[in-house]
This record gives C-alpha cells, structure tokens and sequence, in this order.
C-alpha cells in the first residue's frame, strides 16, 4: 500500500489530539509542558510531510527549516518553562497549576 | 512497501507513547514514553528525506530537552519517598474536545486539494540551491541565504533563553 | 556471494512473495549485519578488559590478571561468568520499569554507533551503513545516554545514586557541547558530515591526516576531542560519577549481575567507539601512514585496529595515571576552558577554509 501525505496529516492530527487530552486533563505543570511538546512535534511531522510530497524538488527543504526553527524555539521554551517550573516548586512546595494561584485574591 | 511497514511500525509507537504520556499516573514513566515518541518522530522525519533534521530532532529534543526533564522531574519531587502520582481531571471534557478536534482535522486533511508548490529552482533567490548534493547542504544553504534573518533572529533568541532559564533557576543568593 | 546475494537466496528458499522480496532481503541483511556488530562488541570487550587490566596494572607496578588461563588472558570470561551468576537484586524502593530499563538504555547508544563507523576501507565492505549524516548521527546517539544514566540513578530509588546520576547528567550534557563543536573541525576540513569522505579527505601520507594540518589548529582539536570524549564517557579523570569511593559508585550502586554487566560493556563499548571515530577524524582512519604500504582490503582493517588500539592505550595510560577531577574543578574546565577554546578553533578553522582558494 502507498504512503501518501494523508497517512502523515492524519498522524500528525491524532498526535496533536493526544496532546490536547493531555492539556485539558493534566494539572501537573511538568505533564503540561510535555503534552506541549507532543503538540510542536505532531506539526514538524506536519511540515516535513508537506516538504516531501508537495515540493517536487528535494533540494527545496523550506518545510524543513521551518521544522529546526520549531525543534529551536520548542528546545527555548522548555529550557525557560522548566526552569520556571523548578523555581515555582522551590516557593511553593508544589506544581499542581490549580493550587499555584496565591496571587489570587 | 519498505516505507510502508517503517510507517506503520512508527506510527504505532508514536500513538502508543503518547497515550502513555498523557495517562501514566507516574511522572518518570510519562517522560521515558515521551522519549520514545520523540525517537519515533525522528523516523518520520528520516522516511521523509529529512535526515539532517533527524539528526538534530535526536540531538536537541532527545539530548536535551529530555534531559531537562528529568532534571525537573528529579529536583521537583523528594529525592526518596513517595513519587507523585498523577491524577486526571476533567476526562471527559478533554476526550470530546479532543475527539472533536481530531474529526475536524481529520476531515480538512483528507478533503483538501493541496496545490504542489510554486517556487522551484529557476527563482533567483534559491537558485544558489543548483549544485548541493546532500539534503544536509540543501537545508544548510538555504537556511544561510534565504533564511538568514530568522536563523540570526534564532541565536539572539536561544542566548535570551539561556540567560533568562538561568537567572529564574538560581536559588536566591 | 556477498552478504546481500546470501540474503537474497534465504528469503526467495523461504518462499516470500515477490512484492515483499526486497524489503525481506533488506530486513534480514540489517538483522545479520547487527548480529555480527553485536559479536565484534563481545569479544573486542573481552579482549579490551584483559588489556585494561594488565595495562593499568603495569602503570601501577603491579602484574595484573595472572592465573586465569596463560598469563590471565580468560580473566574476562571468568569475571563474564561470575557476574552472570549473581542474583539480581531489585531494591524495594526501586522503580522496577525504569530499573530494568535503565541499562538498556545506556548500552543501546554504545551499540548503534558502531553500525555506521567503518572498521576498514568501505568500498571492501567494512561498514555496515555510510550515512549521510553520519557525524551527527554519532554525536546524536551519544546524547542518548544520558537519559540511561538518569534513569538509572532516579530508578534506584536511593539518594546517592540520585546525586550521582545528576553529577553525571550534568557532566555529560557540559562536554556534549564542546564536543560537538569540535567534531565540527574535521567536517569543515572535509566538507562532509560522512565518515568515508571525512577519511577519503586526508591523504597518503601520516603528515597529510586531520590532526596534522592547519597546524596547531588539527591538533587542538584533537586535543579538546580527546579531553571531551573522556569526559563524555565517564573515563577518568572525569569520572567521578562512577568511582567505588565517590558516593558508593553513583549512579549504578544498586545495580548486580546481568545489568551492571550490561553497564561495564557499554562503558568499555564507548571506549572502544570514542577511540574509532578519533582515528576516522584526525588520524586518517583506515589509511596507512606512508603511500607505499597496502591499505585496502585486510590492510585497511589491520591499520585501522593498529590506530585504534593506540587510542585505546592512550586512554588507559590516562586513566592508570591522571588523579579524578572535582566535580566543580569538572564544570569549570568545560564551560570556562573547553568551550572557548573549542570555539575559537572552529571559528579559526572556518576562516582560513573561507579564505583559502
């Protein structure tokens, strides 16, 4: 059977969708973070199955770089988020992010 | 055919792993499931001609970011004792709204006529892309010439980062 | 009959159907390719471990192995045996799934880096898969295990081993990045991330090899690559996450029988693959020192062991006589010495390449 880019969109979809159970149902903050990389990976997967089957020339990767720059930016945020993370577990004794809300009144 | 089998065996794995990591009630589980599929995007991006990617999907993602993980998995529970156990809230919110985003985009991927793409190796700005042999020299020019902007903007960005993770990180002197 | 017509003749005895014969032939010649990889692993393990022992004992003045067999040599298959036979113990704070995953996930890196280094010429058959990326295949797989030594560590549910695979953690992600940009020095020489042209690269002659051009740049980075991948691999005098007197053996304290085999092989593996890509990126690989000696075929084999080997001694000869280093002595020569200097070598390196015609 051939693998078309519909086989990829709809693995990409299905990953994005797990990561959104996962957003909704955790209240862990290190689980959030890491439903939110499920969901940056489910689009890479996205764009390098685009780049493949609708650029005909291979030496045109666009949907690749714009894939590194995610993995970049995605790297970046989970540096700061799990630093904030540890800094937030170090004040409060806890990362359930129901119960981080001292700021409310 | 090859590619076929490579794809569904990946595509297992993948799907596996992320139902464990959105429903493993130990924390440490939940990240060596996210290392798996992690691991497993690499393949994709591997059977898609991406290799150069792959290779920094491992490096970044498997060798890094993982590792930050753990790292926060480990400072953010008591060294011995009990491990967090995670409980799930609102199930059955997050399954409908999942399950009806999954619906939606599953319809709009399978009906829509994706044109191929305009630009090829005739305009001037990618022509420079004539003589590369590797799709690690393609990704390379391209990211030097056409991209040059967002790849600077990337380093400026990454050092932000770095200072700012480690300036939230530090224990109050 | 080469290896792949061998294949091709099994899945067509097995009766495959035609469309499936390709893949089936592909599949099984990786399986096979594997197994031998596998099988080299072992008995270059034994054969290291008996050389360890007796080098490191001649530095320290003593004999090493001896009554094992003529002259010790069956040392390796006894401490094998024993070590098989021991009871394997899980501790009752232990994560029993992390636990007994842990030493698979270590060992699995030193495994697949040496299905794409080649142990001879490759035009003769001496590597299993000449990657396009194969440089940064090697530095990404070897990122891999750190995720094995953390696990280990958090799995054995036991403070020390905590602070231990954390130290560890930390060290190895310090010197992956000097690391990474020293291998970046040969690559720029070359002009490829491929191992067989990165060799192809350097010359006939010894004086032509990475390690020795663009002199002291070649030699630098040769330098910075040894000290990195020391560091990487948990050798002394940076390994201090693993020594019986620092915080009883760090991360793989709880660890008995088959598993703290399974950890001492890959640390001898990655010993063994650190030395090899040394030799394919500075030391000329599977090429003889002088034009007029053969180098293909078996040649290519013999010089490529012969340089390895010298590698391998030379991380023994350091490990029997350097003191370890601190764990803060540690993180400061890899972020405030190694990773300037490794910089600077590159962006040297990039330069006169840029400028030469």
């Amino acid at each position: 059977m051939e693998v078309t880019l519909s086989h990829y969109l709809v693995l990409s979809a299905v990953l994005f969708a797990i990561g959104v159970y996962g957003i909704l149902t955790r209240r862990n903050a290190i689980a959030l973070l890491m439903c939110i990389e499920l969901m940056l990976n489910a689009v890479n997967i996205n764009l390098v199955a685009m780049n493949r089957f609708l650029q005909p020339d291979w030496r045109i990767v666009t949907g690749q770089i714009f894939a590194g720059f995610i993995i970049v930016l995605a790297a970046a945020e989970a540096a700061v988020g799990f630093a904030l993370v540890i800094a937030i577990y170090r004040n409060l004794d806890r990362i359930n992010v129901d119960e981080v809300n001292i700021l409310k009144w | 055919m090859g590619e076929a089998i490579a794809f569904w065996v990946l595509a297992t794995i993948i799907v596996l792993g992320a139902l464990g990591v959105v429903t493993l009630r130990n924390l440490f589980h939940c990240a060596l499931c996210l290392g798996l599929v992690l691991l497993s995007v690499a393949g994709i991006f591997i059977l898609n001609g991406a290799e150069f990617l792959a290779g920094v999907q491992i490096l970044i993602y498997v060798g890094a970011t993982l590792v930050i993980i753990l790292f926060a998995i480990m400072l953010s529970e008591n060294i011995t004792g009990e491990r967090i156990q995670l409980a799930s809230y609102n199930r059955t919110v997050g399954l409908v709204s999942a399950l009806l985003f999954l619906a939606l985009v599953t319809f709009l991927a399978l009906t829509t006529q994706f044109p191929s793409h305009t630009s090829t190796i005739k305009d001037p700005v990618i022509a420079v892309l004539e003589n590369v042999k590797t799709n690690t020299a393609a990704f390379g020019t391209l990211l030097l010439t056409k991209f040059i902007v967002p790849f600077e903007f990337a380093s400026v960005f990454l050092l932000v980062a770095l200072i700012g993770a480690i300036v939230i990180a530090r224990t109050a002197e | 009959m080469t290896l792949t017509e061998i294949c091709r003749t099994i899945v067509q005895w097995l009766g495959v159907p035609a469309e499936y014969q390709e893949s089936a032939t592909q599949i099984l010649l990786a399986a096979i390719d594997a197994i031998i990889i596998f099988t080299f692993l072992m008995v270059a393990v034994l054969v290291i471990v008996y050389a360890f022992r007796k080098v490191v004992g001649f530095i320290q003045a003593r004999l090493g192995p001896r009554y094992t067999g003529p002259r010790g040599i069956f040392q390796t298959i006894a401490d094998a045996i024993k070590l098989l036979g021991k009871e394997d113990i899980i501790p009752a704070a232990a994560d029993r799934l992390a636990f007994n995953l842990a030493p698979f996930i270590v060992f699995l890196p030193a495994f697949l880096v040496y299905l794409t280094i080649p142990f001879g010429d490759p035009k003769s058959g001496w590597q299993v898969r000449d990657l396009n990326i194969g440089v940064l295949y090697l530095v990404a797989i070897t990122s891999i295990t750190v995720i094995g030594i953390v696990t280990a560590g958090w799995a054995s549910g036991n403070k020390w081993a905590v602070l231990g695979a954390m130290r560890s953690g930390a060290q190895l992600v310090s010197y992956e990045v000097p690391m990474t940009l020293v291998v970046l020095v040969p690559v720029l020489m070359a002009g490829s991330l491929k191992l067989s042209e990165i060799v192809e690269n350097q010359g006939e002659w010894f004086w032509q090899w990475h390690v020795f051009q663009m002199f002291p740049l070649g030699l630098v980075a040769f330098v910075l690559y040894f000290v990195c991948a020391l560091a990487e691999t948990n050798q002394t005098p940076f390994d201090l996450p693993e020594a019986e007197s620092e915080l009883v053996a760090g991360y793989h304290v709880e660890y008995s029988g088959m598993k703290f085999a399974l950890f001492f092989l890959a640390e001898f593996g990655n010993t063994v693959a650190i030395s090899a890509i040394a030799t394919h990126l500075f030391l000329g690989g599977w090429k003889a020192p002088f034009p007029f000696l053969p180098d293909t075929g078996i040649w290519s084999a013999f010089w490529f062991f012969l340089k390895v080997s010298t590698a391998v001694f030379l991380i023994f000869w350091v490990r029997g006589t350097l003191p370890r280093v601190r764990i803060d002595q540690l993180m400061e020569l890899g972020w405030k010495f190694l990773l300037p200097a490794g910089l600077l070598c590159v962006t040297l390196v990039g330069l006169i390449i840029s400028v030469r015609p």
